[in-house]
């Protein structure tokens, strides 16, 4: 038997009766002037716009308050530790991206209409963007407070950020999973390998090491790029359902 | 996109993911409703994509909801007894056939060769390129020609 007499039959079993309320269904449409009514075209600025409000309120809430914790333990002075606590803020923008596989219905239907790399693009674009202008603000306002030059306490802030949220996306790419915790744990324990650095390397903070801090910072930005890019790549690969 | 040739599609869809003809029909209005009731939209050439997402989401809730199996015995249409012997066992081997494939291998079958879906629709659906769709629609009825085959010996 060949294909196209598969095809015939399988045309054939698959007969339906006649839908009985079509007829009176588009009449209904057509009196409440909805037929015309079809989805339209929106811009790139309005996408991300609404990309903005559908990013978890809580999401928000979290970064002010770690954000506002790091300028909190800057002013009381304790040393190098509020450096640590920048690989947490990472933790949020892990988490925003695992939504989608926790929650497959709604962000199915969204991603018909959007793409899926487009919604994924915009989520990590956004969270990620008032993150790091987040910081950048705490970088500025904590400044005086700290004996190093601005640009050490911006090395000194951006890098443990930017190597958690390259160790988490690494994971998630790796491990596709319905929850965030492999992620979550990996931010937790950079904040936790940056916040006891300083008592077995007393000198990381040192000025002479600052070439390292930048050539670090520039290595975590190229390999996040790099990172993300492939990850948006696979993400067009998954089979969601 | 005719959107009055499309609710037949839809609703042939939907009819046998539930096989109940006036939930299909409930069904197909409520993904009409959401479809026209989604005032945005980025691409143009997705609306197809869109109105299927719907339906498919709709239908696995009502699955959800209900705590229904799906059984394929009774969704597909049972052979009429006028019909010539060897049609008969073509079909009820084709029927059988179809039992052994997955949920997704059913369902693919019936989007593209019954409801006659566009490939790079049914691509974006499942999120799979065009030529892992290509792949597998043959792989399936490739499957589905030796469940035939070995049926009938």
């Amino acid at each position: 038997m060949d294909n196209d007499r598969i095809i015939k039959l399988l045309k054939e079993i698959c007969s339906t009766p006649e839908p009985e309320e079509k007829k009176a269904f588009f009449q209904g449409l057509e009196d409440q002037g909805l037929i015309s009514r079809r989805p339209v075209v929106i811009n790139h600025g309005d996408f991300l716009l609404r990309q903005f409000f559908y990013v978890g309120k809580w999401i928000w809430l979290l970064s002010a308050v770690l954000l506002l914790c790091i300028m909190g333990i800057c002013y009381g002075n304790t040393g190098n530790y509020p450096f640590a606590l920048t690989p947490l803020l990472a933790v949020e923008i892990l988490v925003e991206t695992g939504r989608s596989s926790r929650w497959k219905m709604a962000e199915l239907e969204y991603t018909a209409r959007f793409s899926l790399r487009s919604v994924m693009l915009a989520r990590i674009f956004l969270v990620g963007i008032v993150e790091t202008a987040g910081l950048l603000v705490v970088i500025w306002v904590v400044r005086p407070w700290f004996s190093y030059s601005l640009i050490r306490v911006f090395l000194y802030m951006m890098v443990p950020y930017l190597a958690a949220s390259l160790l988490g996306s690494v994971y998630e790419r790796k491990n596709r999973s319905d929850n965030n915790w492999g992620s979550i744990i990996i931010c937790f324990l950079s904040s936790g390998l940056f916040a006891a650095a300083p008592s077995y390397l007393s000198s990381l903070y040192e000025e002479r090491f600052t070439v390292i801090w930048t050539v670090a910072f520039i290595l975590l930005v190229f390999s996040l790029v790099v990172s993300m890019r492939r990850w948006i790549c696979e993400l067009e690969e998954a089979v969601w359902n | 996109m005719n959107l009055e040739e499309q609710y037949d599609r839809i609703y042939k869809y939907l009819y046998f993911r539930l096989h109940d003809q006036h939930t299909a029909e409930d069904l197909t209005q409520e993904t009409f409703l959401r479809f026209i009731g989604s005032r945005t939209y980025q691409d143009e050439n997705r609306q197809l994509q869109y109105l299927y997402t719907i339906a498919r989401n709709l239908c696995s809730q009502y699955y959800r909801d209900k705590m229904i199996v799906f059984n394929i015995d009774e969704a597909l249409d049972i052979p009429q007894l006028e019909e010539s012997e060897q049609s008969l066992l073509e079909r009820i081997s084709l029927i059988d056939a179809l039992q052994k494939l997955s949920l997704e291998e059913r369902e693919m079958l019936l989007l593209r060769y019954v409801n006659d879906v566009p490939v790079p629709v049914i691509s974006r659906l499942y999120h799979i390129s065009r030529f892992a769709v290509y792949r597998r629609l043959k792989g399936i009825l490739k499957k589905v020609k030796e469940e035939m085959e070995g049926e009938n010996g």
